[in-house]
């Protein structure tokens, strides 16, 4: 059997953290009391959210849960939260059996929990940046990544539809009226996620030869009445449904579309 | 989808949050463009083991900071293909056991397969990456930034 060992730290690089450190069997001796501290020591400070660092728990009895969930409850009374990081696969499985999986949510360690708490409670925006030659083929997996992206960050099926239609539309348009070729030619794809909005952005050189059409492009869309091509512009109509800010902006050098799209949950 | 470019490389990038979360679509997203770039479903699938390893341990033991990222770099030649992946760097003890991994993957024999005995803490996903590829170096720069090299080579049919 493995003593029990508690403590309560916090790290710099997420100083409205608090890491609840817990090692050994949590099945005998003292976890309750020693718990409790913890929890006493957490709330005359000012920070409560709490990742319980469980990646050294080697067991842990049914007690011990229901305290963690008692320990939770107060938590949620201050607004705070506590949150389970590092478990090993029996423990995991034992609390799966008790049910605390649907009480607790469980990452990998502190450093996931952690922006867990950043991405839900700050509205801490996450940033992917994607550079790929401007070559069709490259567009349907792009668009996937997002997708799956979207999907990862808690948006629905919906919602994640609609935003790999807008990367597909914009992406397949810069390839299409961009410069060709891999190289000096690369799209640029950033992708901002937060809880309540997408942000989009592609980027692009532009081929010389295509001026005139995007010009009228630009001109559609100013007046999307007057369509400039019979069976053209339907792609960044369909995206203008589908977003909640479009923007074109073109210069010399290159043109860049920006979309942003709100969740709709 | 042709992989001609004149002898050079399709170059794919990649900078995500080191966040675990991520690291699914990016390793689905790298197999996705090998497929599209004549390599096999095989090869694809292959390569998004190695990806998800080192990306994997990039955003474990690579990422100190919360608003830290992962580069992520993939050249795609007609014959090999090569990733590149930096962390933004982690503590001197995980660099210390990345060192001892590569070390002993580095003296792993294909002819001496012995899975049990290999697979000793910390070291196995390492040894697979170095399994499945021609080539693995890591780099390491100031404050302990880690970069992982990997070379994998299109089987002749």
């Amino acid at each position: 059997m493995t003593p029990i060992f508690i403590d309560v730290i916090n790290n710099k690089e997420y100083p409205e953290v608090n890491i609840l450190v817990l090692k050994g069997d949590m099945n005998y001796g003292d976890t309750s009391k020693m718990l409790h501290q913890a929890l006493d020591r957490i709330l005359n400070g000012n920070a409560f959210f709490v990742v319980a660092d469980m990646s050294e728990v080697t067991s842990i009895s049914s007690a011990a849960v229901g305290e963690l969930m008692g320990f939770k409850s107060t938590l949620v009374e201050k607004d705070g939260e506590l949150v389970l990081a590092g478990l090993a696969i029996d423990v995991k499985e034992v609390l799966t059996a008790l049910g605390a999986h649907k009480i607790f949510k469980f990452y990998k360690n502190v450093h996931s929990a952690a922006n867990f708490y950043y991405w839900e409670f700050h509205g801490k925006a996450e940033k992917t940046v994607v550079s790929f030659p401007s070559i069709l083929t490259f567009v349907p997996p792009v668009r996937q990544m997002v997708r799956r992206i979207v999907k990862q960050k808690g948006y629905n099926e919906k919602d994640a539809f609609r935003i790999e239609t807008i990367v597909d539309e914009i992406c397949n348009n810069a390839v299409e009226h961009g410069s060709h070729g891999a190289e000096g030619n690369e799209i640029n794809l950033t992708v901002g996620i937060d809880r309540k909005k997408i942000e989009i952005s592609v980027s692009n050189k532009i081929d010389p030869d295509k001026k005139e059409s995007l010009k009228k492009m630009a001109e559609y869309l100013a007046n999307p009445k007057g369509a400039f091509h019979e069976t053209r512009g339907r792609g960044l109509a369909l995206v203008k449904m589908l977003s909640n800010n479009f923007q074109i902006n073109n210069s010399e050098s290159g043109t860049c579309v920006q979309v942003t799209k709100f969740r709709e949950e | 989808m042709n992989t001609k470019n004149d002898g050079k490389p399709y170059i794919v990038q990649i900078s995500f949050p080191s966040c675990l979360e991520y690291v699914i679509p990016v390793r689905k997203f790298i197999s996705e463009v090998l497929v599209g770039n004549n390599y096999s479903q095989k090869f694809a699938y292959r390569s998004e083991v190695i990806v998800d390893e080192v990306c994997s341990n990039a955003v474990i033991y690579g990422s100190k900071t919360q608003d830290a990222c992962i580069d992520f770099t993939c050249y795609i030649y007609e014959d090999h293909i090569e990733f590149q992946v930096k962390d933004q760097g982690g503590n001197k003890k995980d660099i210390e056991r990345l060192k001892v991994a590569v070390n002993t993957a580095k003296e792993f024999q294909q002819d001496q397969i012995d899975l049990m005995g290999s697979a000793h803490d910390g070291c196995l996903g390492l040894e697979i990456v170095r399994m499945l590829s021609e080539e693995v170096e890591l780099e390491f720069g100031d404050n302990n930034v880690t970069t992982i090299r990997v070379v994998r080579k299109r089987k002749p049919a």
